[in-house]
C-alpha cells in the first residue's frame, strides 16, 4: 500500500476529509468536530460551515435510517462520505449501497427536487414539514429538500447497479464559498 | 408542575421550561432520535397550555437544528400558538445569527405554515 500515493491524490482533488466505513451517530459528531475545525482554521464563515454542517448530517443520518430500516448486511452498510474544497466551492460526496427497488423512487424525488426554483422548493418544503409532523419515521424527503434548500444548487446523484439486489447512490453537493 | 430543564449538548439543546411562562430552547438540535429529546417537552407544554402563566415568553435561539428536530420544533411552535388562540398573551422570540439568512428563513417557514406571529431578532454573529 502506498500511502504516498494516497496522499498525493488527497492533496491533488483538495479533500478536505475522507471517510470509508460504517455510520453511526457518533462517528457523525466526530467528522463534524473535524470538520468544524478544519473549517475554522480555514476562517470560513459560520454559514458557509453550517450549510456543509446540513450536507453531512442530513445525508449521514438518512443514510443511519436506511441501514436501520433495511437491514443491511455488513458489506452493504458501509459509506464514504468526502469534503473537497475548490476555489469558490466546497464539494460535499456521499456514496451508500441502496436496495436497487428503491432506486427509481428515489431518482424520481430527486428529479422533482431539481425541477424546482427556490420558491417552489420552499413551498414543498413546508407542505412536507407540515405533513409529517409527528409521524415517526417520516423520512419523505425533507432532510434532501432541505439540503437543496440551503446548497441552492441543483443536487448532482448518480445510481449505479452492482448487482439484482443493490445498486451504489452517490451524492454530490455544492455550497458555493464566495470568498476565493 | 415542575420545572423542566435539559442540559445542552453538541447534539442537543438546552431547553428550560418554567410554570412562569418563560421558555428558553437554545444550541444545537442534531439528535438522530429527536423524539426522545421533544417527547418529554411537548408533554410538558400539553399539561401547561390549558392553564398558561399570564404571559407566555417563547425564546429560541438555535445554531443549527436538523430536519428531524424541524418536525418537533413545528409541534413546539402549534402548542404555543393554541395558547395566542384562545387569547392569552404570548410573545415568541426567533433569534438568529445576524449572518446567517438560512435559519431567518427556518423561523419563516414555520411562521408560514402556522400562520404565526414571531418577533425575529437577528443577533451578532458569532464568529
Amino acid at each position: 500500500m502506498d500511502l504516498h500515493k494516497y496522499f498525493l491524490g488527497m492533496e491533488t482533488e483538495n479533500i478536505l476529509l475522507l471517510y470509508k466505513g460504517q455510520v453511526s451517530n457518533e462517528l457523525l459528531r466526530s467528522l463534524l468536530k473535524t470538520t468544524e475545525q478544519k473549517l475554522e482554521q480555514m476562517g470560513e464563515k459560520v454559514v458557509i460551515r453550517k450549510k456543509i454542517f446540513n450536507v453531512m448530517v442530513e445525508s449521514i443520518q438518512n443514510l443511519i435510517k436506511h441501514v436501520e430500516e433495511h437491514e443491511l448486511n455488513a458489506n452493504s452498510n458501509a459509506a464514504i462520505l468526502a469534503i473537497c474544497h475548490s476555489p469558490g466551492y466546497y464539494l460535499v460526496a456521499t456514496g451508500n449501497f441502496i436496495p436497487t427497488q428503491d432506486a427509481q423512487d428515489l431518482s424520481n424525488k430527486l428529479d422533482r427536487i431539481n425541477g424546482m426554483n427556490r420558491d417552489e422548493l420552499r413551498e414543498y418544503y413546508q407542505s412536507v414539514l407540515e405533513n409529517e409532523s409527528l409521524s415517526a419515521k417520516g423520512g419523505a424527503g425533507l432532510g434532501l429538500i432541505d439540503i437543496a434548500r440551503k446548497s441552492g444548487e441543483k443536487v448532482n446523484y448518480s445510481l449505479k447497479p452492482i448487482n439484482d439486489n443493490l445498486s451504489f447512490f452517490t451524492l454530490r453537493i455544492k455550497v458555493n464559498s464566495h470568498r476565493d | 408542575m415542575e420545572k423542566f430543564y435539559l442540559t445542552g449538548t453538541d447534539i442537543s439543546p438546552e431547553i428550560s421550561l418554567e410554570q412562569n411562562g418563560n421558555l428558553i430552547i437554545k444550541g444545537t438540535s442534531i439528535p438522530e432520535n429527536s423524539e426522545e429529546v421533544y417527547r418529554p417537552v411537548l408533554l410538558w407544554l400539553r399539561n401547561y397550555a390549558p392553564n398558561p402563566a399570564p404571559t407566555t415568553n417563547l425564546e429560541v435561539q438555535l445554531d443549527y437544528f436538523n430536519t428531524s428536530s424541524s418536525k418537533f420544533l413545528l409541534e413546539i411552535l402549534r402548542i404555543i400558538k393554541q395558547i395566542q388562540d384562545s387569547q392569552k398573551p404570548v410573545l415568541i422570540k426567533w433569534c438568529y445569527y445576524s449572518d446567517d439568512p438560512d435559519m431567518m428563513e427556518s423561523g419563516q417557514d414555520f411562521m408560514d405554515i402556522l400562520e404565526l406571529q414571531m418577533e425575529m431578532i437577528a443577533i451578532p454573529e458569532d464568529n
